[in-house]
């Protein structure tokens, strides 16, 4: 008993050790995520809320061959006790110019419940029609989510990926 | 015999910088309420262990 009574300040301190532990654990699970899925057709791309927290300031790259599609799956996770709620709006930006919305929607999402918002954007909707073929276009994709903003470059390639370009032969004049 | 305990001395040093280096990266992650809990439990559990060690006689 003396014993017990003499590691009692031992057993408090891990038990404060083990609480900042849990408040750890608890506290980086709750709170309202977001995930975005981007497929284009030949390789999709998950960007989950680390990857955007780690890329706030310049976005993320994806790329898409000319006449493609690109189909976009938002996730909002609510990991919190109270239902969330939030405007979610998304438009197309070629520089500073707003070059159309996409979305505008309010999405509500019940407790420790996800919701998910599908869009999808055609390129050749979107290639102008007087600009260079043989040049890359790209155009920001800002999503808004209240207060929070993600940003997606879509790089429009006008060469399909993967194809290899072959010099054209020069023939032997030597002969 | 005294170059161990350094060696042990620059150990225990990295580990303790490692665990800290992490926790700071983490603790962006906490909310508000989360810091200061943890605030908290760091002050318990360090006056704790000191009550602890004082007992022992250090």
């Amino acid at each position: 008993m003396a014993n017990k009574h003499k590691n009692l300040y031992l057993y408090l301190a891990l038990a404060c050790f083990l609480g900042i532990i849990l408040i750890f654990v608890f506290d980086g699970y709750m709170g309202v995520y977001d995930t975005l899925v981007m497929d284009n057709g030949q390789y999709p791309q998950t960007v989950d809320f680390a990857q955007w927290a780690q890329q706030e300031d310049f976005g993320y790259i994806m790329d898409v061959d000319k006449g493609g599609r690109i189909e976009f799956t938002y996730t909002v996770q609510n990991h919190r006790f109270s239902e969330y709620s939030a405007a979610v709006a998304v438009s197309l930006y070629h520089g500073q110019d707003k070059l159309s919305d996409i979305l505008s929607q309010q999405i509500t999402v019940g407790s420790f419940k996800e919701s998910e918002l599908k869009w999808s954007l055609d390129t050749v909707k979107i290639f102008p029609a007087d600009y260079p073929e043989n040049q890359n276009y790209s155009v920001n994709m800002i999503i808004k989510r209240g207060d929070t903003e993600r940003k997606v470059t879509v790089n429009i390639s006008p060469f399909a990926f993967g194809t290899k370009i072959i010099p054209i032969p020069i023939p032997d004049t030597q002969e | 015999m005294k170059l161990e305990y350094v060696l042990y001395g620059f150990g225990v040093l990295f580990c303790v910088a490692g665990v800290g280096y992490l926790t700071a990266e983490y603790v962006n992650y906490l909310s508000d309420i989360g810091k200061i809990g943890s605030l908290l439990l760091t002050v318990g559990l360090f006056t704790f262990l000191g009550k602890y060690f004082e007992r022992l006689g250090w």
